[in-house]
């Protein structure tokens, strides 16, 4: 496999807190797409080089994942540590994580979110060459046939990985890791219902044609403007959960009832 | 249309109004012990000397702590003997026992915490009266979305050194939005410089400047936060 460890960020040094941050690092590769569901994972060895760090930490990194239930090993010949399939989070749970975050969070993570990803489309739309459009429009037609919001979310945010892929820009391409996925995993499972698909389906479309006519300036704008509609999206579902208390979902239906 | 009255826009100011004053009326009476504390000391005083006021300061921060994070006294020029300046700060997150915050004082490094200069520490030192800053990001500082309200401490050795509170801007908003009844029409509390402190609309996001020009805020309606505040807020249509 190219590596998905190149997209991981390791902000510790060898140390007690390693393993943990290793683990969390490839529970986002899973999160964002990076690995998939029944994927085996490289020999520890060559993982371990790859993150830089010692087998021994790798090792208590990847037994916490099978604690988590986000790998299995399987022993004997064809055996190795393979990604489980995730389990979604009840709909409460993500309901509670969206009214304890703050707006002023929120809006912040979404600026930051417009601001990489944005940049990164400036940068793709003058850098892309040979088949990236292609690549990318395989990654849109991924998004469009998925089935669940875990598979929208990884669809997604594997969409937009490459956005910093075609950038040229193994930085960006990291902090979309990051960013995209933090916002995306609210976003899919709390806002992501049936009507944003399309709105979605439009932007990533509006993005490819951008990149393909190298129009740097649409490319940037198509994004930034997505990514607020997003936080926008967001920010209702939270204001009503925290002010009329209401379930989401409820109050969401209920305006659009309404026509508003 | 609901919650269109004038009353509806007094409620959050008064709320807001009300959490903030009892905060200040606080660092003010804390702000009369330290300098209390202090006084009978040999001059200059040294770093060593504050660990008796650090229990009040902590204390500051366990009788507000569903609002205040962090609770601290930046020194004026000289007023230490052996550091040209120092910042005596705690803090505490998610109900966590109280921590000392190192700042970076050193003028050569890249995260220096100059906070001299700082609206925080400037204005209620020349004004001498208690001052609320923000919201700012305040870097190499609490590194968060932040609004702090201080007070001078004067000195009768003529020092003034700063006594101040930290607030992260999702406490403002937490106040703001439970004091509201209904999401419709928007209601928006704006800052001294028309910047959004926290709204109720998916349109007016913290930290945005509100433009004059805008047609949705109604300014016609404003209701001014009054006391030491220069916030009000205003009905928006989004």
């Amino acid at each position: 496999m190219s590596s998905f460890a190149a997209y991981l960020r390791l902000d510790a040094t060898e140390g007690p807190g390693l393993p943990q941050n290793v683990a969390g690092q490839l529970e986002t590769a899973v999160a964002v797409g990076l690995l998939s569901h029944g994927d085996r994972l490289p020999p520890e060895s060559e993982l371990a080089a790859e993150l830089g760090v010692s087998t021994g930490t790798l090792r208590q990194a990847l037994e916490t994942l099978r604690q988590r239930g986000v790998i299995e090993t399987r022993r004997g010949r064809g055996g190795g540590s393979f990604v489980r399939s995730a389990s979604k989070p009840p709909p409460e749970a993500v309901m509670n994580r969206l009214r304890e975050r703050s707006a002023d969070s929120l809006r912040d993570l979404g600026d930051a979110c417009a601001a990489v990803v944005g940049g990164a489309a400036y940068l793709a739309a003058r850098r892309a060459a040979g088949d990236d459009v292609t690549h990318l429009r395989s990654l849109a037609g991924h998004f469009r046939g998925a089935e669940t919001a875990d598979e929208r979310r990884r669809a997604d945010s594997r969409f937009h990985i490459e956005i910093g892929v075609i950038a040229h820009s193994a930085r960006l391409t990291q902090a979309i890791v990051h960013l995209h996925d933090e916002l995306a995993s609210l976003f899919w499972m709390v806002g992501g219902e049936v009507d944003h698909h399309p709105v979605t389906e439009s932007a990533h479309a509006g993005l490819i044609a951008a990149i393909e006519g190298a129009d740097a300036d649409t490319a940037r704008a198509v994004v930034m403007r997505h990514v607020e509609d997003r936080v926008q999206h967001l920010l209702d579902l939270h204001l009503d959960l925290v002010v009329r208390g209401e379930s989401s979902m409820t109050a969401t239906h209920r305006r659009e009832g309404e026509g508003t | 249309m609901t919650d269109e009255d004038p009353a509806s826009l007094r409620r959050p100011a008064e709320r807001i109004r009300e959490r903030v004053d009892r905060v200040l009326g606080d660092l003010g009476a804390t702000a009369g012990d330290v300098v209390g504390t202090l006084a009978p000391l040999r001059r200059p005083l040294r770093r060593s000397d504050l660990a008796a006021v650090q229990p009040a300061l902590v204390q500051v921060i366990d009788r507000h702590r569903d609002f205040v994070q962090g609770v601290g006294i930046a020194f004026d020029d000289g007023h230490l003997g052996d550091a040209s300046r120092w910042i005596e700060w705690w803090r505490s997150e998610d109900g966590e026992p109280a921590e000392f915050v190192r700042h970076n004082l050193d003028p050569e490094h890249n995260h220096f915490y100059d906070y001299a200069g700082k609206e925080w520490f400037a204005l209620p030192r020349t004004m001498r009266r208690p001052t609320v800053t923000g919201p700012f990001v305040d870097f190499a500082g609490t590194n968060e979305h932040t609004i702090t309200l201080a007070v001078p401490v004067v000195h009768d050795d003529g020092f003034v050194d700063v006594l101040g509170a930290d607030v992260a801007v999702e406490g403002v908003e937490r106040l703001l939005v439970e004091s509201v009844q209904s999401r419709s029409p928007d209601t928006v509390l704006l800052n001294e410089h028309d910047r959004v402190v926290a709204s109720t609309g998916v349109r007016w996001w913290s930290g945005t400047l509100l433009r004059r020009d805008d047609p949705g805020p109604d300014w016609s309606e404003a209701v001014d936060l009054g006391g030491d505040l220069r916030w009000r807020v205003v009905r928006a249509h989004g």
